[in-house]
């Protein structure tokens, strides 16, 4: 009973995730039209479940047997009662946050839910610190390595290609470049990661791709450049709007696999609990699980994510695409690179920061300091309150 | 964490407002070598005056669009001082083309339709529009200076811009100036307060050209900021 309520629960924050999340992941995209509502749902729906069920379980692993000190929360009971605390508490959280308009985050809440029921059952030795520093580390490294990388990426694109002489020669150069390290990235930490192949084998790997792509989007990008007679400036945002079609992908792809750990985590801790007895560190977690939690998110970017972009799509006017790419690149990048690491973050937050980087570097018409100043209350806030939230769901259910 | 991402940009670019009250700025200074010729040929001016009150109206919608659109930015292209001085003296060039239509409106010449005070005052407005459509693609190519990240040759185009806009205010200058020696070397023939209102005119006319100069100055100010 416990683990059919858990799935619901497990299964509807997947699709709140996809509804709503999913379109701030989207939305630079969206927003300098590289791609149309429809593309976005569609890109989202098939690379969020991909994302989550071929690289989801680094996270989830987390949130399920990293936050919690497994020696001292051991039984059953009160790991499935916890666990159900935790999804509920963040629930709650996230709706109040929703219905404010605050900029909480679904992967803070869900952490601060698991911290919040493991301080009531155990006190505060059930909780691993060490991991919790690492992970609350990440949600102030993800945003900042997010908006470093925009900043360096968008003064790449910069001095390679927007400030020379022929910006269009210099695109025909440099944008199969971009493509193919984004190809690169990918498919190494894939097969790394996920293949679980050695780190030669996966740079050869990368290698392959890295290769491929450049030849294919050298020969694209040069008939597109033929094609097309506008303006310089034109082509350029032109190849790159193009271009952000793969790190469309590349955004759904990593935020599939962050994600999918706030909705399945405490899923799979009730699981882990009735099938193997503990959260012990040799319990992986079931690929099927991972299964659902993707289609969760993709079934909720299909039924709400249309709306939302819509929204998004026309009312962000002032980004174009060479923006818009720098931001997509940096943020997909740094949350791929955590969720290697199997660090828990937020998605949205490293997206502002990536924003952020850009509008640093002078490439933005301005960036709202509201926002900015909205998300740092909310990360102070989220994890205490939610976790507070779980605590007193928790004392309920016992 | 509905609509995060979009509350971080602006609704409105700043310099789409800037560019569009530069379209405005624009379509009201073409009014004026209409409302001369007319003038000179004994037409009503008074409809021009009031379409520019008109635009000057729009303008100043744009105008409280714009200081409303930077508020609450940080990290924008241009600082919003640099900006919001752009905007003040681009309104100047507007508020001038109102100032030249009104005095228009105030008083007839006499005898002067011999002479070639029309010709004169028909190539001043000429100039003084020119002015005006420069400062328009300055303000219009910004954006791509802009969208190339400052590339030095956009910069480069842009400061050529700024030079030929140099001198054609410098050309309507020597022709007010004139327009004012032929109009006192009349002043036999022609009513005194005709000439003083003449030179009035003149002066005023071709402070709208000075304007479009402060605005290129100010971006020149810009650029080399960047």
């Amino acid at each position: 009973m416990i683990l059919i309520l858990s799935a619901a629960l497990g299964l509807a924050l997947a699709m709140a995730i996809g509804g709503n999340d999913v379109a701030n992941s989207m939305a630079t995209a969206v927003g300098a039209k590289a791609i149309t509502v429809k593309q976005a749902v569609m890109i989202a729906a098939v690379l969020e479940f991909s994302g989550a069920f071929f690289f989801g379980a680094h996270v989830t692993s987390t949130i399920t047997k990293g936050i919690l000190n497994p020696s001292i929360i051991s039984s059953d009971k009160t790991l499935m009662y916890g666990a159900l605390s935790a999804l509920i508490g963040a629930f709650i959280w996230l709706a109040i946050a929703t219905l404010k308009g605050w900029p909480v985050s679904t992967t803070h809440s869900i952490v601060g839910g698991m911290v919040g029921f493991g301080i009531v059952a155990g006190g505060l030795g059930a909780v691993n610190w060490a991991k919790m520093l690492m992970i609350v580390s990440s949600w102030f490294i993800s945003p900042f390595v997010g908006g470093l990388l925009a900043f360096v990426v968008f003064k790449l694109i910069a001095f390679s290609i927007l400030r020379r002489k022929s910006p269009i020669t210099a695109t025909k150069h440099y944008a199969p470049l971009y493509i193919a390290g984004t190809l690169f990235i990918i498919s190494f930490l894939f097969s790394i990661k996920t293949l679980k192949l050695g780190t030669y084998s996966s740079l050869l790997v990368g290698g392959v791709f890295f290769t491929l792509g450049f030849l294919v989007s050298f020969l694209l990008v040069a008939k597109y450049a033929r094609k097309n007679q506008h303006e310089p400036y034109e082509i350029v945002e032109g190849t790159f709007r193009k271009m952000q079609v793969l790190t469309s992908c590349y955004v759904s792809f990593a935020h599939g696999a962050n994600d999918v750990a706030n909705a399945v985590g405490p899923l799979a801790v009730v699981y882990i609990a009735l099938t193997a007895g503990g959260i012990g560190s040799h319990v992986e977690v079931p690929s099927w699980m991972l299964a659902i939690g993707g289609f969760g998110i993709a079934l909720g970017v299909g039924i709400w994510g249309k709306k939302v972009m819509d929204t998004v799509g026309t009312r962000i006017t002032t980004l174009n695409n060479t923006r818009g790419f720098s931001i997509d690149f940096a943020a997909a990048t740094t949350v791929l690179l955590s969720s290697f690491f199997g660090m828990p973050v937020s998605t949205t937050h490293t997206v502002v920061g990536a924003v952020t980087g850009v509008g640093l570097a002078h490439g933005l018409e301005g960036v709202n300091r509201g926002v900015l100043k909205n998300i740092l209350w909310a990360w102070f806030v989220t994890v205490p309150v939610s976790g507070i939230i779980s605590g007193l769901l928790f004392m309920l259910f016992i | 964490m509905t609509r995060l991402i979009e509350k971080l940009f602006p609704k409105e670019s700043p310099l789409k407002l800037l560019r569009e009250h530069s379209d405005i700025v624009l379509e009201a200074a073409a009014y004026l070598p209409k409302a001369m010729k007319d003038y000179f040929s004994g037409g009503n001016v008074e409809k021009f005056s009031y379409e520019v009150e008109k635009l000057e109206k729009q303008a100043d919608l744009l105008k409280t669009k714009l200081r409303g659109s930077y508020e609450k930015f940080r990290f924008a292209f241009f600082d919003r001082a640099d900006i919001m001085a752009i905007l003040h003296k681009q309104d100047s060039v507007i508020d001038k083309v109102d100032d030249a239509l009104k005095i228009l409106r105030m008083n007839r010449v006499e005898a002067i339709e011999k002479t070639d005070i029309p010709r004169l005052f028909t190539d001043l407005c000429a100039s003084v529009y020119d002015s005006v459509k420069l400062m328009h693609e300055l303000i219009h190519t910004l954006t791509k200076v802009v969208e190339s990240a400052f590339s030095p040759e956009e910069v480069k185009k842009e400061y050529g811009d700024i030079d030929i806009l140099e001198n054609l205010e410098f050309k309507s200058d020597t022709e007010s100036v004139h327009i004012g020696e032929i109009l006192f070397s009349l002043k036999k023939e022609l009513n005194p307060v005709d000439i003083f209102y003449l030179v009035n005119l003149a002066i005023t006319i071709s402070n709208i050209a000075d304007n479009t100069e402060n605005v290129a100055e100010s971006i020149a100010m810009l650029l080399k900021m960047e």
